[in-house]
């Protein structure tokens, strides 16, 4: 076990990104630690003055969060030495597969696309479930490449809200 | 109590932020990004930690979604395409290495690049193009009036970045005091980040005074939603006009208590208000506005309390005051500081 999670802190070290972002898709219902990586995050960006040397942003942004979830894990792992809790957390983190709450999410995406237009859905499902290129579907569909992405953005945010109402209420009514 | 206020309101913002997040996510997956965008991007990541948390969300959630549905149960059917031609598709698991290989590879590159630029740049970015800087020195306050005829003044000493889109009105207290008359606009919620609160308005009046690991939130007129920023969750309170609710690290719950809503207002006179303050708060209250700095030594000095009104940029009047009622003497008094100690 102690091993799983070494090997899960020096994979989001690496910045392999994918890690991280199974670190985020697992904290979803944890807003809380994640609100304060979006913090960190926040606070190291703002430091970044010059950009035109940063070829591709979307993985410059992502390199700072797994910059900033491993110092914030490390800083975690000593401060609560003697609570396991979070340790569990980090275990159950490392094992998305058996996590109760990554299932339930899976749950709130697969209700989130069912709201979703036939064509919306249909250009959601395509492209992430079923690997094809945005021209691809848009060949398919008899769509320009332009509307395929409309509709994918369109969906990936309702999934994203559909997250969000979830994450307010499991916090729990306030009395 | 209901939430409804809060909820509605930060719920609009956070959509539109979420619509915007999701944008980027797939224009920065296309081949010909210029440093325009990037230059955007990385404008818009910078406007607030939702920004960036909203932004790390949908990298989520895009993650995530490639796992969704792994038997395939889920149909495709769209009218107006073919559906044979879809289905049959869909059975068959398309997996386009060049993709995949090319996300990893931007890691592994970019990998050695962020490191650099993570720890190498030591240079402050405020300044940016769509984002106006407003600070006042010592002493200074300023008036600034917004786009949409909100007020803002800005008390000694602070600093903020002021981001208007079509969809919201950000503003960050970066240090500092400001008093907010905020012009109501039902289409644009007000939101200002603060480092400990969040504070989100329709229309109306308020305060914020942010010190090193604490925040004070004054309401003057109407009704604001305030939110802690490490306490778990969404959980704002409202505080009605009249009230102030104040963090730092020891809350653990929002409470609004009655305000002191004649201090708040006072600062603009340039007048100090001290109702049963302690020595060492008085002396840092001054200490915000004046170069020449009050110092004192002793703690038992620093614990006394104190009533009184005074100029704010008369720091003499205060070491007069404590010398003549007999509680403290001038240890040293030069242009740059005056240090006091007990009597005793």
């Amino acid at each position: 076990m102690k091993n799983a999670r070494q090997q899960w802190l020096n994979d989001l070290a690496k910045g392999s990104g994918r890690d991280l972002l199974r670190f985020l898709g697992s904290r979803l219902s944890n807003e809380r630690d994640a609100e304060e990586l979006a913090q960190e995050v926040y606070l190291r960006l703002l430091r970044v003055d010059d950009v035109s040397h940063i070829r591709n942003p979307r993985a410059f942004a992502l390199r700072i969060a797994a910059h900033a979830a491993h110092e914030f894990h490390m800083l975690a792992r000593n401060r609560l030495e003697h609570s396991s809790e979070l340790l569990d957390n980090l275990e159950s983190a490392s094992d998305p597969a058996t996590n109760a709450s990554n299932r339930e999410q899976m749950a709130i995406l697969e209700r989130a696309l069912a709201q979703l237009s036939p064509k919306c859905r249909a250009v959601v499902l395509l492209h992430r479930r079923d690997q094809l290129t945005c021209k691809q579907i848009a060949e398919h569909m008899g769509l320009s490449v332009g509307m395929v992405k409309k509709y994918l953005a369109q969906g990936i945010a309702t999934c994203q809200k559909q997250l969000a109402s979830f994450m307010v209420k499991g916090q729990g009514a306030k009395p | 109590m209901s939430n409804n206020f809060y909820e509605t309101d930060s719920q609009k913002a956070t959509d539109a932020i979420i619509d915007e997040a999701t944008e980027w996510l797939l224009r920065l997956q296309d081949s010909g990004i210029n440093d325009a965008d990037k230059q955007g991007f990385t404008r818009w990541l910078k406007r607030s930690p939702l920004h960036v948390w909203e932004y790390l969300r949908a990298e989520a959630t895009w993650a995530v979604l490639e796992g969704i549905d792994p038997e395939r149960k889920m149909e495709i059917d769209v009218a107006s395409t073919d559906a044979d031609n879809i289905v049959a598709l869909s059975h068959t698991k398309v997996i386009k290495n060049s993709e995949k290989a090319g996300v990893m590879s931007w890691f592994k590159v970019f990998a050695v690049a962020a490191s650099v630029t993570l720890f190498g740049l030591a240079s402050w970015l405020y300044l940016q193009p769509d984002t106006q800087v407003y600070q006042t020195g010592v002493g200074e306050q300023h008036r600034v009036v917004l786009t949409d005829g909100s007020v803002i003044e800005l008390n000694t000493k602070s600093e903020i970045e002021v981001a208007f889109s079509g969809r919201s009105r950000e503003v960050r207290l970066s240090r500092g005091e400001a008093l907010f008359k905020v012009r109501a606009d039902s289409e644009r919620p007000f939101i200002v980040f603060g480092d400990q609160a969040r504070v989100e308005v329709l229309g109306t009046e308020f305060n914020i005074y942010q010190r090193v690991g604490q925040a004070t939130v004054t309401v003057l007129e109407g009704l604001v939603a305030v939110r802690d920023k490490r306490l778990s969750g969404r959980d704002g309170i409202q505080v009605a006009a009249g009230y102030e609710v104040n963090i730092d690290a020891n809350t653990s719950r929002l409470v609004p208590v009655t305000a002191s809503t004649e201090r708040v207002l006072a600062w603009r006179e340039q007048r100090l208000i001290f109702d049963n303050s302690t020595l060492a708060d008085a002396v840092e209250e001054f200490n915000r506005y004046n170069r020449r700095q009050l110092i004192i030594l002793d703690p038992i000095l620093k614990a006394q309390e104190i009533n009184g009104v005074f100029d704010a940029d008369r720091p003499e009047a205060l070491m007069r005051f404590l010398v003549q009622s007999g509680s403290a003497r001038v240890v040293k008094e030069t242009d740059n500081r005056i240090i006091l100690e007990s009597v005793l």
